[in-house]
């Protein structure tokens, strides 16, 4: 205990560590919030949706009724423009339109950011392919407008489901980018923790390792002790930005510190497989850490919202296993679009990196250590 | 008396360079041992390897009787080492670092109390205790890194270089505390390139030179080594080939050499050599200044024995 303490304590103190895990993304998220402030702030409510439908010669053709006939109180769902798919593509990127729903045989949807309302395009057209028999033999009936009455009522409930708790700051997913910055840099405290495992990479660590410790329980001890550090860190993030920010986070709900919790040790667990890996130099490792988390984060949308959209369209397979997009999606799913089963789906993911990571560093110092052996025995 | 290191035939090797090539010791209980020899002379490879932080490619180190491995806490929890390094935590204090490394080898917080207040009593650092490492001087901090190694009120203490960049006066009050350490009762080894320490200190000596003990004995032993009884040096403004020659035939002298107007004369014993030569130089009318008398240090017999100076190497 007294061994954990004092770990605690040392991290805690440490500047460098401060700097890049409390500093660095409070000053950034304080510059954000400065930057975007009016946009952040805005009251919402709910406005008609802008969307293109571009139709290919197999189209289904109540669609473009069907999203019309919609309605959101007095307001309609939907405003439709019919065009072709470079117009469309050149509206979704001036941002005139929230999706591109591509009517060719399949629906298929295109957008260019991740929100609120593209979680309704996306939930109302999932939730027409799936009645699309009964909308086709009520539009050969006569029946659409009952019908879609009926499904308006549906919709309704759906939207009022994904408003109702949910941020509805447009903003929210760049702050969240750098929450998934802030947890990958608490590999820091991963990599401060190898360094004093490494004879001659610190002074100390041959003090420590000539101390009559039992390895697995120090490293139990600094793992903890990292682990704490980091999530006590969120939960400054998070407070920092809810209570002074004011930033919409949506009802935050005990899923949020969960959450917090696999993002921390995913930081940590970086730490020391970077610690592990490269054991050159201390600039080296911190080098590797921060443009590695730096990159990470950037393909989640920390400079830019669309490059996650772009990533979706062209290699959707980087945005199911960017530990940083991962972390991003974990709070768009729980804050923003209420969706539980791309929430689990993403600490799932996030939960076998950690795994990876710490299996990783154990077989990186074995191999060394197996090397060193056959050095020694050729 | 027991014997507290034993290293048998130990090899050490990075690639190519050999560190310490086939070293072989024996430390006694009460013993202040010292490892001399210039930078790396693999004084410190040969701490690392005893202390087993560094592997070895061949032999054995066996300390208080059983063998040393990485996971022997029994003998561990009996050693305690100040490295040439200061380690200790730039983010806790005076108190707290001493107080973490004794709580390695310590878990009862009320002794591990009594031991720290102690350390910090016997190293001088009263008036620091609230104080981080970087608002220390260097003598301070050095000071504070021999604490952190004693605590816990090891056995085997290893010393490995504890006063490089040291002032003199915090020099003597490190040296003074070692001596005190085995005056209760702690056995110590103590690395250094510096010869005068390791004479002032050392009831034994082992001069290392490329991984190997080239001379093990006291300073008394060692010297007798050396062939050299007396060095003198004589400021001798102007001296001729004949003259010079003359002074060889002297009895005892067995070497003389002339350079930048000092007359240096080695005597291989005897009494009166200092005696002798002046009146050799009156009677030749060779003027002559101040005259110094040197008896052989532990640098003449690294001298004799490898052909190079230990001082020099330790610049």
């Amino acid at each position: 205990m007294t061994y954990y303490i004092y770990r605690l304590k040392r991290l805690a103190r440490n500047r460098t560590a401060f700097f890049w895990a409390i500093v660095f993304p409070v000053a950034l998220a304080t510059l954000f919030k400065m930057a975007f402030g009016d946009v952040t702030k805005k009251d919402w409510a709910f406005q008609t949706i802008p969307v293109a439908v571009v139709s290919g010669e197999t189209k289904d053709v109540q669609l473009v009724s069907f999203l019309e006939e919609l309605k959101y109180g007095e307001q309609n769902y939907f405003s439709v423009v019919e065009t072709d798919s470079a117009r469309a593509e050149e509206l979704l990127r001036k941002q005139e339109i929230k999706a591109v729903i591509k009517n060719d045989g399949e629906i298929s949807l295109i957008f260019s950011e991740n929100g609120l309302m593209e979680t309704i395009v996306k939930e109302i057209t999932d939730c027409y392919l799936q009645s699309r028999e009964m909308i086709l033999e009520a539009a050969e009936n006569g029946t659409l407008p009952i019908v879609a009455e009926q499904f308006t009522k549906e919709f309704d409930t759906i939207s009022e489901r994904e408003f109702a708790g949910a941020s509805k700051d447009p903003m929210i997913s760049f702050f969240q980018a750098l929450l998934a910055m802030a947890s990958l840099y608490g590999a820091i405290f991963g990599i401060m923790n190898t360094q004093e495992l490494t004879v001659g990479f610190v002074a100390v660590a041959s003090r420590r390792l000539s101390a009559p410790l039992r390895k697995f329980s120090t490293v139990v001890a600094d793992v903890a002790a990292a682990f704490t550090i980091q999530y006590a860190q969120f939960l400054l993030l998070i407070a920092y930005y809810v209570l002074i920010l004011k930033l919409d986070f949506g009802d935050v709900n005990g899923w949020l510190f969960v959450a917090g919790a696999i993002h921390s040790l995913l930081g940590v667990a970086y730490g020391y497989f970077v610690g592990c890996l490269v054991q050159k130099s201390e600039r080296m490792q911190m080098a590797i850490m921060v443009g590695t988390a730096m990159f990470s984060c950037f393909l989640a949308g920390l400079m830019t919202q669309s490059i996650t959209v772009k990533i979706e369209a062209s290699c959707p397979v980087v945005n199911r296993i960017n530990p940083a997009t991962l972390i991003v999606n974990s709070y768009q799913s729980l804050c923003v679009m209420r969706n539980m089963d791309k929430f689990m789906d993403c600490l799932t993911r996030l939960g076998i990196w950690c795994a990876i990571l710490i299996f990783g560093s154990i077989g990186v110092l074995a191999l060394r250590q197996n090397v060193e052996k056959w050095r020694k025995e050729a | 008396m027991e014997t507290v290191v034993k290293i048998n035939n130990l090899v050490k090797r990075y690639s190519e360079l050999v560190a310490v090539d086939h070293l072989n010791l024996e430390i006694k209980r009460g013993e202040v041992f010292g490892l001399l020899g210039p930078n790396g002379s693999g004084k410190s490879t040969t701490i690392n390897c005893m202390l087993s932080l560094t592997q070895y490619d061949k032999g054995e180190v066996q300390l208080f009787g059983q063998k040393m491995h990485s996971g022997n806490l029994d003998v561990k929890s009996k050693i305690g080492v100040v490295f040439q390094n200061v380690a200790v935590f730039e983010e806790l204090t005076v108190y707290e670092n001493i107080d973490y490394f004794c709580s390695l080898y310590v878990k009862d917080k009320k002794k591990r109390k009594e031991l720290v207040e102690e350390a910090i009593r016997f190293v001088g650092l009263e008036e620091f205790t609230k104080f981080y490492p970087k608002k220390l001087s260097g003598g301070l901090l050095r000071r504070l890194n021999i604490a952190c190694g004693i605590a816990h009120k090891p056995e085997l203490i290893i010393f490995d270089e504890p006063t490089v960049a040291v002032d003199p006066q915090s020099r003597n009050k490190i040296l003074e505390g070692i001596q005190e350490l085995n005056r209760q009762g702690a056995t110590i080894i103590y690395t250094s390139h510096y010869m005068e320490e390791v004479e002032q200190l050392c009831t034994r000596i082992a001069i290392m030179d490329k991984g190997q003990t080239v001379a093990v004995g006291t300073k008394e032993e060692l010297k007798r080594m050396t062939q050299i009884g007396e060095t003198i040096r004589v400021e001798v403004p102007e001296i001729t080939g004949e003259q010079l020659a003359g002074v060889k035939q002297i009895h005892h002298v067995f070497q003389t050499e002339y350079r930048d107007d000092m007359l240096v004369v080695k005597c291989n014993g005897g009494k009166h050599n200092v005696l002798h030569i002046l009146e050799y130089l009156n009677r030749s009318q060779v003027q002559f200044g101040r005259v110094f008398a040197e008896l052989p240090t532990l640098n003449d017999v690294f001298l004799e024995i490898t052909g190079k100076e230990l001082r020099d190497e330790a610049k």
